[in-house]
């Protein structure tokens, strides 16, 4: 089971239908982000399971695996510095109440 | 005679062929001996032979084995007696026996002879008496003990009377040559090449020389030597004392030299296995019991010192570790995940998403990637959740946990995330992977390393720009405007 290449691509493909059902369906920003996060390191699981099952592969996933893990980060820092300078001034976190678009 | 001489033979000079040694002819008991042996010669060596026939002769009648003796005398015979010119004995010199002589008042009225001679038996003494002619202070001289030069020989030019004879015998016998005839004529000298000393002749102390010189010029050292102490374990059989010695005290054996060692045998000091407490059946008998009691005594072990042992499969299940671990880490990450988005209590979310990213890091552990484990538990465990767990308290609304966490329309989301699950497994199911079940392989971090630095350093010195930027817009954004107010 650990040895076989589906079971991690299920995992990988089951953490990331988790993160979009959570991308899709919380009100909170924040929430929002950590689906984003969790999305991206289901990517990062299959990009090492692939890494791991073929041998040309190996040292390329994990270089690959390293510089997602460095643009996550990025994508944190300034994600959550934009719903803290919104909620700054919209005094919520939720992101349906953020309707400044709409008027 | 045709009769009595059967078996005596004779030489081509008319006379009895006989052994010099035993004097036996061909004809068992009879000996011939002086002239008829030797043919015409001194009267001295006739009476010698005489004597030595009679010994002969005597052994026989003794019913001694007479080849015995033979070989017994031709090995005795060039046999010096080395010890017996050792200067210094330390016998107390005989005195004189002094002539006794007629008074004076008696002698002084005639003529007759004064002294009174020997009789028999002083005479004999007298004629006994070891005069120990060569020097008055032999064995005690002070000049020759000054004069030493060598450990062994003795030297005393001044005795020297230039025979040559031990040149002759150190370099035709032994081999050294450490005396030769110097200078021509009158002035010819017996001594060492260029007079040097004995010491840095290449002489063996072998003291034939000593032996062979007929003045005392050259006499041993004296020494007492009882016996030499061979130390085997040192030996490494080279075979150089045995060209070295000139008494074939040391022979090289049927095998090799020293025949009762060889070079197969281990060399063993064996002074230093004599100084040994050796085992015996008894102490290893004894060594074991106490072994034994100890054991006995010692605590029952913990485990710890004589190493676990992991069986190959887990326990009860029957199976392999990897698949135990994958599967727990598996269920803990999406367990985690779960929580996440479905928690209602925000902080609980972020909580459990560290738990999550864990979980994770050891699934990266487990497909051979040990850098990226690490790296997980750094940047998402250590740097992202706690930023998101800032941000999430910096946001966190006086009202407490929302009751509303989710979007009037997320059943909407949970049927396409489910489908799209059910894509992945089908994707995953049908898909035709070349490697669907092999080895997996292990990142060696130090190629990891070289392949960052070499290969993807665009890329990599990009995310670091990527960072920064990252980093000064975040200042940016979350930076508070000077007129604006508000209690964040």
């Amino acid at each position: 089971m650990s040895g076989s290449l589906d079971a991690y691509l299920l995992l990988a493909g089951a953490l990331f239908s988790i993160g979009v059902f959570g991308f899709l369906a919380r009100r909170n920003a924040i929430a929002m982000l950590m689906s984003i996060e969790l999305m991206l390191n289901a990517v990062n699981l299959a990009i090492v399971t692939f890494g791991a099952f073929v041998p040309a592969l190996t040292t390329h996933a994990s270089v690959i695996a390293l510089m997602v893990m460095a643009v996550a980060a990025g994508e944190a820092t300034v994600g959550l510095a934009i719903v803290i300078a919104i909620f700054r001034n919209r005094r919520t976190p939720l992101v349906d109440e953020y309707d400044a678009m709409r008027e | 005679m045709a009769r009595g001489a059967d078996g005596v033979a004779a030489t081509k000079q008319g006379r009895i062929a006989a052994d010099a040694v035993t004097f036996g002819s061909g004809r068992t008991g009879v000996f011939a001996c002086g002239d008829v042996r030797i043919g015409s010669s001194t009267v001295v060596e006739a009476v010698a032979e005489g004597r030595r026939c009679s010994y002969a002769v005597d052994a026989y009648l003794k019913g001694m084995d007479l080849g015995e003796i033979r070989t017994r005398q031709t090995l005795a015979e060039p046999q010096p007696e080395f010890l017996s010119i050792v200067p210094y004995t330390g016998e107390a010199k005989e005195p004189r026996h002094r002539m006794r002589a007629m008074p004076a008042a008696e002698r002084r009225a005639h003529y007759v002879e004064y002294e009174i001679a020997y009789t028999r038996e002083e005479a004999m003494a007298e004629s006994q008496r070891c005069l120990q002619c060569t020097c008055e202070a032999i064995g005690f001289c002070d000049l020759r003990r000054l004069g030493i030069e060598h450990a062994v020989i003795l030297r005393e030019p001044a005795r020297c009377i230039d025979c040559g004879r031990c040149a002759q015998v150190c370099k035709e016998i032994v081999g050294a040559a450490c005396y030769d005839f110097m200078r021509l004529g009158f002035d010819t000298l017996v001594t060492t090449p260029l007079d040097m000393s004995l010491n840095d002749t290449p002489c063996v102390s072998c003291g034939r020389c000593a032996e062979t010189c007929p003045t005392g010029a050259l006499m041993p050292k004296p020494r007492i030597l009882e016996k030499y102490e061979v130390d085997e374990s040192r030996c490494i059989l080279c075979g150089i004392c045995v060209d070295a010695c000139p008494y074939d005290a040391l022979r090289c054996g049927p095998d090799f030299e020293l025949a009762s060692t060889s070079r197969e045998e281990p060399m063993i000091d064996l002074m230093a296995l004599g100084a040994l407490e050796r085992d015996t059946e008894i102490s290893y008998v004894q060594r074991e019991r106490d072994w034994l009691e100890r054991a006995a005594q010692r605590p029952p072990s913990d485990g710890r010192h004589q190493g676990v042992t992991i069986p190959a499969t887990v326990p009860v299940l029957g199976w392999a570790w990897d698949d135990l671990l994958f599967l727990g880490l598996a269920g803990i990450l999406l367990g985690a995940a779960l929580l996440v988005v479905l928690g209602r209590d925000i902080i609980h979310s972020g909580l459990w998403m560290m738990l999550c990213f864990g979980a994770l890091a050891g699934v990266y552990a487990l497909l051979g990637a040990p850098l990226v484990a690490v790296a997980q538990v750094l940047v998402y465990v250590g740097a992202i959740s706690v930023l998101v767990l800032f941000a999430i308290m910096l946001t966190q609304s006086k009202a407490g946990p929302l009751r509303l966490v989710f979007h009037r329309q997320a059943w909407v989301a949970a049927i396409a995330s489910i489908v799209l699950f059910a894509l992945f497994v089908v994707v995953v199911a049908e898909g035709d992977w070349p490697q669907r079940a092999a080895e997996v392989t292990r990142t060696a971090t130090d190629q990891l390393a070289r392949l960052l630095f070499n290969d993807y350093v665009l890329p990599f010195e990009g995310v670091g720009v990527l960072l920064l930027a990252a980093v000064i817009g975040g200042v940016y954004l979350a930076k508070r405007d000077p007129g604006q107010g508000g209690s964040l």
